[in-house]
């Protein structure tokens, strides 16, 4: 399999290694149900990002920090260590081995790309990293294909786009579209220890660049750019004279496009955050396309800033006890609730506050268990017509929302109601449904 | 390209976007005019015309900052220096938009009121952070007038309940209340209650008018504010606009006897008629509404007594088709959505409307509303019951809506 590698092979299993124990987590944590590797996921850049803004926590901004640090000091090991989306590309790209062209360096495409995320991010709509962030990604795939019945469009389009653009020029999305990548890769750029060709020993043969994944190396020029290097190791294995060194660099000579670059970037991204300046606008016609009103888990608030905030990753999903959360669908862009989903208990247990526990973008707010169990999600809607007054629902309310009395029709006290829909999935006459309702409360 | 450029650049990016999202058009429109009438409150000279702030201009749902400004503008220059705004006007909105406005004005060139959410208390704390809160949304020290809001029976429970009355009584020993006083939305009886509990008020917000006077027992809530020499405070003198818009009838009888006078001013000048009257709260949406009140406003004169004899006759036929005593207050907020006061206005002007096309015009206004908020989507919680200060019994209205609908689609 490494025939031919003819470098220091040891570097890059190891990282090969760390890349399969943390893709292994990642899908895990998605699929087993297990809580607390779930919370893995909140140290993912993206998410962190996002929370830091939407449900700010000092733990939260320091995970972003601490990120921000690591690539600064070591550089962007994020991106072939930790990243789902980044190895499932490596996966992708082993599965067909193609042999693909050099990557091309589009940084105009990826400055603005990270203006363009960064200014809505910064305005709340936090939900432009369903589209751009890798974590969200990834999580949309995974649940998309475990729940395959209700797999989707919006699941096999982000795959085909991946996998073409793999085919194309492999780890292109990574220096093109990914805005975590472009942050991690600037301060990659400006950062501490770098990879570099040594002027020495390097004999211009070129294996280095022919494998680099993201078009990162010049050999001509013996130059490495340390902005596009996600530190796979590939070119380090590969290097028959070990000749890429990773280090301080004396004398470094950075890796630089044109001068004129960052000028005109600095201009772009002036009038890319011009032309934004109205986008929450934007986005709000956007949400009141969606006609029909969801119920959403406790903690998300409003259907409108909840359409700003969650990134779709669908973790809340996979960890939901009553199986009542559900992927996107026609009906709303985002993740929601359906309580005639039958395969679970049906209802939002009473007990249970996965979802807000598991959120890594903070669109589901932190939340203590007695706040959870007073957050009002929705309403009864009562047919009396129907009732049998057989009392199941009195029975089963864990709110002592609707009281009963042998042979009449319960009586609901809409005050103490949080829609948890345990009512509708007992009422064996179908007298009751939960209507979604404006904006969450407390009660 | 080095570090050193690298957060040169950065910085300069990111001054630009600040630049760019950060300008600003000043407007320079004041014009003087004569100032409208004041009364004497202790050593302050208040304008009769308070400035209602529950009622904001609004654009695309969000308060319309630069007219709100620019009205304030207007009002200060007319001479209004009472502003009257709290915590849950607008959604919560209000008392920054006014802080806002009011922020580039001497501090002490006018008043600022505004009022404890008691129905939102949970704990005693939230009363504390709730008052430090609105401090800072009204970008100020002290407020000049406060009161305790909406009391009725429930809230006036909440306010002993989280001894609300002596935290106030704290603030106005630090000077961060000037006058203390309530807002009260009950019978008579509970006034009389509150009046005796705390011999320290200073001022009663009241909600009288000429359709409340004798229909909900205004005029006893009235004297017995005027026997414990409170001075007055008047809300919804306009009864949520419905007095700015009587019938067709009721209108033609005003307008026969003083084709210039507006509706509106009718009903301000029925009240100037009372003694008593610190200041009058109008919320005004719309800059006419602002200058119609100005011009009332300016040499304020009560009724005469011809006029009197008028204004009752146009009240007793307007009365005749009146349906729903909604005010358009909103503190129901429907959880569902249903637009309450949208759909009783709908409703009242169907019932006083005499045109030949009053059922079209009915349809084509109700089915303009998104299906959300009509009358139909009502799930019968009854939550709005218990918020509604003038106790409509809300669902059982929105059936009657609905019926009236339905009727008229058939015919």
């Amino acid at each position: 399999m490494f025939k031919n590698f003819r470098g220091n092979k040891k570097p890059y299993l190891i990282r090969l290694g760390l890349a399969a124990i943390f893709f292994a987590i990642s899908l895990a944590s998605f699929l087993c149900g297990f809580k607390p590797l779930a919370q893995v996921m909140s140290f993912s850049f993206g998410p962190a990002l996002a929370k830091v803004i939407v449900d700010f926590s000092v733990i939260t901004l320091v995970i972003v920090l601490a990120n921000l640090l690591l690539a600064f000091v070591f550089g962007r090991f994020y991106c072939s260590v930790f990243c789902p989306l980044g190895i499932l590309q490596d996966i992708i790209g082993a599965i067909f081995r193609r042999k693909s062209g050099k990557a091309p360096n589009f940084f105009y495409i990826r400055y603005i790309v990270l203006a363009f995320t960064l200014f809505l991010m910064a305005v709340g709509v936090t939900a432009v990293l369903r589209y751009l962030d890798p974590y969200s990604n990834f999580g949309n795939l995974v649940t998309g294909f475990v729940h395959f019945k209700n797999v989707s469009l919006y699941t096999f389009v982000p795959l085909g786009v991946l996998a073409v653009l793999v085919l194309w020029k492999n780890r292109i999305f990574c220096t093109t579209v990914c805005p975590v990548g472009t942050i991690l890769g600037l301060c990659s750029k400006f950062g501490f220890y770098k990879m570099y060709i040594s002027q020495n020993i390097c004999k211009k043969c070129g294996q280095c660049e022919k494998d680099c994944p993201t078009g990162a190396i010049d050999s001509d020029k013996k130059l490495l750019d340390n902005e596009r290097c996600i530190r796979c190791m590939r070119c380090v294995a590969k290097c028959p004279g070990h000749g890429i060194l990773y280090g301080r660099q004396k004398n470094e000579i950075m890796f630089e496009p044109s001068r004129r670059n960052f000028i005109t970037t600095g201009v772009v991204i002036c009038v890319a955050a011009g032309i934004f300046a109205k986008g929450k606008d934007v986005a709000k016609t956007v949400v009141e396309a969606f006609q029909k009103r969801p119920i959403l888990p406790p903690g998300s608030s409003s259907p409108e800033e909840f359409a700003q905030k969650c990134t779709n990753c669908g973790l809340c999903v996979e960890h939901c006890k009553g199986k009542i959360l559900k992927k996107p669908d026609i009906d709303y862009e985002t993740v929601h609730i359906d309580y005639s989903n039958s395969k679970g208990t049906g209802r939002c247990e009473f007990d249970c506050k996965n979802c807000s526990d598991v959120c890594p973008t903070g669109a589901i707010r932190k939340m203590s268990l007695e706040e959870k169990q007073n957050c009002r999600i929705g309403l009864v809607k009562f047919d009396r017509e129907l009732c049998s007054k057989c009392g199941l629902c009195a029975h089963i309310c864990p709110k002592g929302a609707l009281e009963h009395t042998t042979g009449q029709t319960p009586k609901y006290l809409a005050a103490k109601c949080i829609g948890c829909g345990a009512c509708q999935k007992i009422c064996p006459v179908h007298a009751i449904e939960i209507i979604s309702i404006n904006k969450q409360s407390q009660i | 390209m080095n570090r050193r450029e690298f957060i040169k650049n950065s910085l300069l990016a990111a001054s630009g976007a600040v630049l760019l999202s950060g300008c600003t058009f000043k407007s320079s429109n004041s014009s003087t005019a004569s100032k409208i009438t004041t009364t004497k409150f202790k050593n302050l000279d208040v304008s009769m015309l308070g400035f209602g702030a529950m009622r904001l201009p609004t654009k695309n749902g969000v308060i319309d900052d630069s007219l709100n400004k620019k009205m304030v503008q207007r009002a200060i220059d007319c001479g209004i220096n009472y502003f009257d705004t709290a915590y849950m006007y607008m959604g919560g909105k209000s008392e920054k938009a006014m802080g806002d406005a009011l922020k580039k004005y001497e501090r002490d060139s006018f008043n600022l009121t505004t009022k404890m959410p008691v129905m939102m208390l949970e704990k005693e704390e939230d009363v504390e952070r709730i008052f430090n809160e609105q401090l800072e949304r009204c970008q100020t020290d002290y407020f000049d007038f406060y009161l305790v809001h909406c009391l009725n029976k429930h809230n006036w429970e909440n306010t002993k309940k989280y001894n609300v009355i002596p935290f106030l009584e704290k603030m106005k020993k630090e000077g961060k209340i000037k006058h203390l006083g309530f807002s009260h939305h009950d019978t008579p009886e509970l006034l009389q209650e509150i009046i005796d509990y705390y011999d320290k008020w200073e001022f009663v917000q009241l909600q009288i008018n000429k359709m409340d006077w004798k229909t909900t027992r205004g005029e006893e809530q009235y004297n017995i504010a005027r026997k414990a020499k409170l001075p007055i405070v008047v809300m919804e003198p306009l009864r949520g606009g419905v007095l700015a818009n009587l019938n067709a009838q009721a209108t033609k009888i005003l307008k026969d006897y003083n084709p210039d006078a507006s509706v509106a001013s009718w009903a301000f000048r029925w009240l100037a008629g009372l003694d008593g009257i610190l200041t009058m709260l109008s919320g005004m949406t719309y800059p006419e509404h602002l200058e119609d009140n100005i011009k009332t406003f300016t040499n304020l004169k009560p009724l005469s007594e011809e006029e009197q004899q008028v204004y009752d006759k146009a009240m007793a036929a307007h009365l005749k088709t009146l349906a729903i005593g909604c005010t358009a207050c909103r503190y129901c907020e429907c959880p569902v959505g249903v637009n309450i006061a949208g759909l009783f206005s709908l409703y009242n002007q169907y019932m006083y409307d005499d045109r030949d096309n009053r059922k079209q015009s009915f349809i084509s206004h109700y089915e303009a509303l998104k299906e959300s908020e009509r009358a139909d989507k009502c799930i019968k919680c009854g939550l709005c019951k218990s918020k509604c200060p003038q106790q409509l019994d809300i669902p059982t209205l929105l059936v009657k809506v609905d019926k009236a609908y339905n009727d008229a689609k058939k015919g």
